[in-house]
């Protein structure tokens, strides 16, 4: 071959060779660009999926929540993706999207996660219906019932086994408090639940000591005072966070109030399902505050019945002083102390016995009744 | 002959690229923009519109009849006609009644309707009501056929035994 | 060899060009598609809307017929609701927060009667009004009878 061919051949070959890396950087960059923007995309539209998921679930746990506001005594179990919910006492949190409660008078501990949500509703009378209170749970966490070793009359605990929902989580054998490392107290083994919460009825305050096999799980308490031995006070309530190997007290962060009473059984069940006592006694405000607005709407129906049914056996009924003007003593000193729920105050519980009486009196009279 | 090969090859390459652009553009138009519109609302309306005016109307006091309620008009007329109203019986009260409560509601609405009650023993309806527009008589009939919500309440009669008035509130979709 | 070049040069533009056409209208599409899904999106949830506030005002405690606090379905009670207009007016914040702007309206049918406004929070502007009737049992503890009624609700957007 000539010398001027072969050259000729070494520079095409060069050429050839030089080509072929400028495609291949030019293949890698486009390819770069091109891998890039997708994968962009895909970031972008998995976190819009998310929020979208979110929003879903925020707007079917809301219509959960209105549902369940008009059905009394329904416990549901609700089937929903993998999820995680915060509540607090005016809203509830499902990733970036939050929604309001409103006027909701809703129970639950400050978050929930999985794939169930657990609702209960009961009625909540004083004496007249005021609302329906919401109980929020899911099947991941578990109620362990314990009885102190120093109260003797177990009716009330009897009580609460039967009224509470039998598809519950929860351990409602007679388990004793015993610190003993035999006893069943403290051989009680964890299932598969994401929180325990330990439920101690009691006539004295005292620091439980957790289970050994609980310890580093996600655990919390409360203490149930039905009658408090050292002062003969009533309806006390302590809420307890895990504090290592023992349930010390968790104080509430509003110190407007030195202790938290229950109302009635209804408010009793609110505690055991809430975590949180700042938010369990911000929800008894909206309660206290829904109570007040059916007080007057129901003083302002006698007012008229007053007038229509005058001079009649009926209207002596009703012109006896509570029922006159039913929000006018307590409600008046619901507003003008605490602005609602006051753990001091047992005026409620006074209030209603009275109005019981009063409502009974006038069915015995075949006249028309407060409610 | 390669270089044939290869343009045929290409274009080829194309084609596929369109089938899947079609195919797409198919599913997106099938399952997006065609998708029927929810009918949450009308379906919710349709059926508490159905309960609710039977519940009300039969709990409901007649005016000028003693404040018996409809409930009781209505098995009287399917029974005996024993109770008068103001000069008229029962059935001819009921009618009256009725279509003067059904002119301030449901017409009114604009809301088609078919309303009967008929012995559960007999299909001859005792009392029977259609929207206002007569070309619903047509189109809004309890039959099987028709799309709609319908309610049925059961009025024992006191003394036919176990037969009883069927009030059905049909309202159509 | 230069044409040659250039040809090929040529061929790789117009092949990235019509792809990346492809892509833009493919992201235009996808945009298109998104926007009318959320658009249904969104009138689904005007609709739940509508059916949740028609529930919450039909079970309102303060309209419910109660007797020794059990509730009677389907009745209404005549003077709660005239009761429930003072107060209402009274407490607007409290009732706001759960029914926002509407108006609700309780009318006696039969006997023919005055209408009874419990709740009004119509607002000074609004675009859209909608209406939802259902026909309610009202009872007058006076007469201690049944009134054929309507409760209607006005939803504005």
């Amino acid at each position: 071959m000539s010398r001027i061919r072969k050259n000729k051949l070494l520079a095409s070959k060069k050429a050839q060779e030089a080509e072929t890396q400028f495609k291949w950087i030019f293949v890698l960059i486009a390819g770069a660009v091109i891998i890039g923007f997708f994968s962009i995309v895909v970031i972008k539209q998995k976190a819009s999926s998310e929020t979208s998921i979110s929003a879903k679930l925020t707007q079917q746990l809301n219509t959960v929540l209105t549902g369940s506001k008009v059905t009394a005594g329904t416990f549901q179990e609700i089937d929903t993706p993998k999820f995680s919910v915060e509540f607090s006492c005016n809203d509830y949190y499902v990733g970036d999207i939050s929604k309001r409660l409103n006027n909701k008078i809703v129970f639950a501990p400050e978050k929930i996660e999985g794939r169930m949500i657990n609702t209960w509703t009961l009625e909540w009378n004083a004496p007249y219906k005021v609302a329906n209170f919401l109980y929020i749970t899911n099947p991941d966490i578990r109620y362990v019932f314990v009885v102190e070793e120093s109260l003797k009359d177990l009716s009330f605990f009897e009580q609460l086994n039967t009224s509470l929902p039998v598809k519950l989580n929860r351990n409602f054998n007679i388990l004793t408090y015993d610190e003993d490392p035999e006893s069943e107290y403290s051989t009680l083994k964890p299932r598969a639940e994401t929180h325990t919460r330990f439920i101690y009825l009691t006539e004295e305050k005292f620091t439980p000591k957790i289970p050994p096999l609980f310890s580093g799980r996600e655990v919390s308490g409360l203490l149930i005072l039905p009658i408090y031995a050292g002062t003969g006070d009533i309806n006390n309530l302590v809420f307890l966070k895990n504090d290592g190997d023992e349930l010390v007290v968790r104080e509430l962060q509003d110190s407007t109030f030195t202790k938290i009473r229950y109302l009635d059984n209804p408010t009793l069940y609110g505690a055991i399902f809430s975590t949180n006592p700042d938010t369990y006694v911000c929800t008894l405000n909206k309660a206290w505050l829904q109570w007040n607005v059916m007080s007057e709407v129901i003083s302002e129906k006698v007012l008229q019945l007053k007038e229509l049914l005058v001079d009649t056996t009926c209207s002596k009924i009703y012109l006896r002083g509570a029922v006159e003007n039913p929000s006018g003593i307590p409600g008046e000193i619901a507003k003008n102390t605490k602005l609602g729920y006051d753990p001091e105050l047992n005026i409620l519980g006074n209030y209603v016995s009275s109005l019981k009486n009063i409502n009974n009196e006038l069915q015995l009279r075949s006249c028309p009744l407060l409610y | 002959m390669v270089k044939q090969k290869k343009a045929q090859l290409e274009i080829f390459g194309l084609m596929i690229v369109i089938v899947l652009v079609m195919l797409g553009i198919f599913f997106a138009i099938k399952f997006v923009l065609l998708d029927p519109a929810p009918t949450l609302k009308q379906d919710y309306n349709r059926v508490q519109l159905s309960s609710n005016f039977g519940v009300a109307l039969l709990q409901s006091s007649s005016d000028d009849c003693r404040g018996i309620d409809f409930s009781e008009l209505i098995t009287d007329c399917a029974e005996f006609q024993t109770i008068s109203c103001d000069g008229k019986r029962s059935c001819d009260y009921i009618n009256t009644t009725l279509d003067s409560i059904l002119k301030d509601t449901l017409d009114l609405w604009k809301v088609k309707y078919h309303i009967v009650a008929r012995l559960s023993s007999h299909p001859e309806p005792i009392i029977e009501k259609y929207s206002v527009d007569s070309a619903d008589r047509q189109n809004c009939k309890n039959d099987k056929k028709t799309v709609g919500s319908l309610e049925t309440f059961f009025l024992p009669m006191s003394h036919s035994g176990s037969d009883m008035v069927n009030f059905e509130v049909f309202i159509c979709g | 060899m230069k044409k040659k070049s250039q040809m090929q040069f040529g061929e790789t533009i117009a092949i990235l060009f019509i792809f990346f056409m492809l892509l833009v209208v493919g992201l235009v599409f996808y945009v298109k598609i998104k926007t009318a899904s959320v658009g249904q999106d969104i009138s689904e949830y005007k609709d739940v809307r509508a059916v949740e506030l028609s529930q919450t005002v039909a079970f309102l405690p303060e309209f419910q017929c109660t007797e020794m606090n059990v509730v009677e379905p389907s009745c209404f009670d005549k003077y709660k609701i005239l009761a429930m207009q003072k107060v209402s007016e009274a407490n607007h914040a409290y009732y706001y927060r759960d029914l926002g702007d509407i108006l609700i309206e309780v009318q006696q049918i039969y006997p023919f009667g005055e209408t009874i406004v419990p709740y009004n929070s119509t607002p000074e502007t609004f675009t859209v009004a909608s209406q939802a009737h259902i026909p309610i049992s009202l009872y007058d503890v006076e007469s201690e009878k049944y009134i054929f009624g309507v409760l209607r609700i006005t939803t504005y957007g």
